[in-house]
């Protein structure tokens, strides 16, 4: 998965005069968001079929930047589908199955977008058995075109709305009849007070737009008339790195000295700052990053003596950001044993003052070790493992 | 204990529904509906449209409907009986028959008020697409005719004879009535002699939570008797000292049709 404007240039005679440009290509992104849908099923008649907890997932693919005014084209694949009546189905078949989306701007009209997909399942007319699970439509392809109010700058959140079925089958007197299958997806839990689960459009892509060259700049005329000239600059994406740095109170940037300390019939703590992680995010994108620590075993002596990895606990993490990066989230404080811990993160979809979610941290915390009542004296070393991801 | 009625002349169950649709759409055009509730059978009963509106079709029995200006009877059937103690109102449990007023503009009907009903069934196994039991959350005539609009729909709703409506085994009659001419039609004879099937009066809950939890047992045996028995929630939308949501309502569970057409055919035997 890359990000990024991806440039070529060609030449190009129009209109007699030769002219340089330069085609933008963005490349597209692969999303999976997990989706808990809850299903509603009109029935003819008056009647209504609500079944709920359908746990699946979208996969969109779109766009990470295009010209605005250009046609958007994306894709949607959702995983699984909803179930089919509690009662035996003949001559059945989803005839339609589609997704609907919102784009959206802040400050800027909705754009409503239908994604219609295949027939679906079970395709040919075929017998539906009580409740079965109709297959996954085929993916759909969708487009929409943000004109204007829309301008370069603006970031195109798109939204998944519902999925929708028609299905249908043979009922009283074996006459072709159609439900319409209504998938939404649910935005958290229950209403404390009343129950009900909202539903709202859940985010599964983001398109940034960008200013796109005008076709046929003007090089010559005649006064009082202006010229124009295309200007292009390429931004290439960076790297997602870390580099520890060394506390002053460490031996080294790959060292840290927890201090000395001597057995007695009560636990002592000891302690001292980890040396400093520098993530930097020059992706470009909006990915997001995790940073985690995991020890590779417990503190051991060599001597026979050891002490399990619990006793080392570190403390909240705080992250001094360089100007323009986007808003990352500390961990907080926790002792190692368990599951990796959380040094700090920038959620996937965030996004700081230069329009991606890049950015510089310098991320630091304090390491503390309890050491046992008559631990056994010796030297006790283990590794920390900084991971980013 | 009563017994049964006199059994219909065995006239096909579908095309008396049919029948009945039909008049009801040509009226409903014409802004007025009769209604006549016929008892469902088990031939068409898993039908989906049959199927879905079962409780739609209880609501007019139960409640002795016979006419529906700009009304209709709407249900939603739920997946899940659901967990008393969850906070999910997408359950049954969590759910409450309701009213909508239509909208009118003009004196015109624009949008029909609805009677909205909820169903859940009890199948005789997970997954075997047969039912054994239907609950329904239904409202209560009494409500259904009141002229104040956070209950009723006045002068639109008409019903049959006094307000209180008709117990739930109304229902189960009309259900045993068109599944024994369904019987007869077919030339089966019956596991139970018709003198041999009798009806109970409804087993009355004081909560809905007891009643979607409680015994959901309709049809029992003894010796060679057959006994139909609802159990029920009947709340008068005027009862003092109780929350606006829990009144008006009339709850009721029936046997379903298939299960009971099984019975009768000997295919199902109860214990």
């Amino acid at each position: 998965m890359r990000t990024g404007l991806r440039r070529a240039s060609v030449g190009a005679v129009i209109g007699g005069v030769l002219a340089s440009v330069v085609v933008f290509v963005p490349s597209a992104e692969a999303a999976v968001t997990p989706l808990t849908l809850d299903c509603d099923t009109v029935i003819p008649g008056g009647g209504a079929w609500s079944d709920v907890g359908l746990t699946t997932s979208l996969d969109v693919t779109a766009p990470v930047a295009a010209p605005t005014g250009s046609a958007i084209s994306f894709t949607a694949t959702l995983a699984g589908a909803p179930r089919s009546l509690p009662v035996a189905l003949t001559d059945a078949r989803v005839t339609t199955s589609s997704f609907t989306f919102s784009v959206v701007a802040p400050g800027k009209p909705e754009i409503g977008v239908t994604a219609a997909s295949d027939a679906g399942s079970p395709g040919p007319l075929g017998n539906l058995s009580p409740s079965e699970t109709l297959s996954p439509p085929a993916p759909g392809a969708a487009s929409f075109q943000p004109a204007a109010p829309y301008e370069p700058g603006d970031q195109l959140a798109v939204s998944f709305v519902q999925a929708t079925y028609t299905l249908q089958f043979d009922d009283v007197g074996g006459s072709p009849t159609t439900a319409t299958i209504v998938c939404k997806p649910r935005s958290g839990t229950p209403d404390p007070t009343s129950g009900a689960y909202s539903y709202a459009p859940r985010l599964v892509a983001q398109v940034a737009l960008y200013g796109e060259p005008i076709a046929n700049p003007v090089s010559d005329c005649v006064a009082p008339c202006s010229t124009q000239q295309n200007v292009f600059a390429e931004v290439t994406p960076g790297a997602l790195t870390q580099q520890a740095l060394q506390d002053p109170a460490n031996p080294s940037a790959t060292q840290v000295e927890l201090g000395d300390v001597t057995t007695d019939a009560v636990g002592q703590n000891v302690s001292a700052p980890m040396n400093p992680i520098r993530v930097s995010d020059a992706r470009g994108g909006t990915y997001g990053w995790s940073l985690t620590a995991t020890l590779t075993g417990p503190f051991d002596s060599g001597t026979g003596g050891s002490i399990t990895e619990a006793n080392l606990t570190m403390g909240a993490t705080t992250c001094a950001p360089l100007a323009g990066s986007a808003a990352v989230i500390g961990g907080s404080a926790g002792a190692f044993g368990g599951a990796a811990h959380t040094v700090a993160t920038v959620g996937a979809g965030v996004i700081g003052g230069a329009g991606s979610g890049g950015g510089q941290y310098d991320c630091a915390a304090n390491l503390t070790l309890t050491v046992p009542p008559f631990q056994r004296a010796g030297d006790y070393t283990t590794t920390m493992t900084l991971t980013l991801t | 204990m009563f017994h049964n009625r006199l059994m219909p002349a065995p006239v096909s169950p579908l095309r008396r529904r049919l029948t009945v649709v039909a008049v009801a759409l040509g009226l409903l055009l014409a802004g007025t509906a009769v209604v006549r509730a016929q008892g469902i059978g088990a031939k068409e009963a898993l039908r989906p449209t049959v199927f879905f509106s079962f409780c739609q079709e209880a609501q007019k029995t139960v409640a002795g409907i016979t006419g529906l200006d700009g009304i209709a009877i709407t249900g939603t059937a739920y997946a899940e009986l659901g967990d008393a103690s969850a906070l999910t109102a997408r359950t049954f449990v969590k759910s409450k028959s309701t009213i909508t007023q239509p909208e009118v503009s003009g004196g015109i009907v624009t949008t029909p008020g609805r009677i909205e009903t909820r169903q859940f069934v009890e199948w005789t196994a997970p997954g075997s697409g047969k039912p054994k039991h239907i609950r329904c959350k239904l409202r209560t005539a009494e409500s259904l005719v009141r002229t104040d609009p956070a209950w009723g729909f006045g002068g639109r709703v008409t019903v049959n004879g006094a307000a209180p409506g008709q117990g739930c085994r109304r229902v189960n009659e009309d259900t045993l009535a068109a599944v024994q001419a369904e019987l007869a039609a077919d030339g089966v004879t019956s596991a139970f002699a018709p003198n041999d099937i009798a009806f109970q009066d409804d087993v009355i809950y004081t909560t809905g939570a007891g009643w979607a939890y409680g015994d959901g047992t309709v049809a029992t045996r003894s010796g060679s008797q057959l006994t139909l028995q609802s159990g029920s929630v009947y709340s008068v939308s005027t009862t003092p000292g109780l929350p606006a949501n829990f009144l008006a309502a009339h709850y009721c569970t029936f046997v379903a049709p298939t299960y009971l057409s099984d019975i009768l055919r000997g295919t199902v035997t109860l214990p």
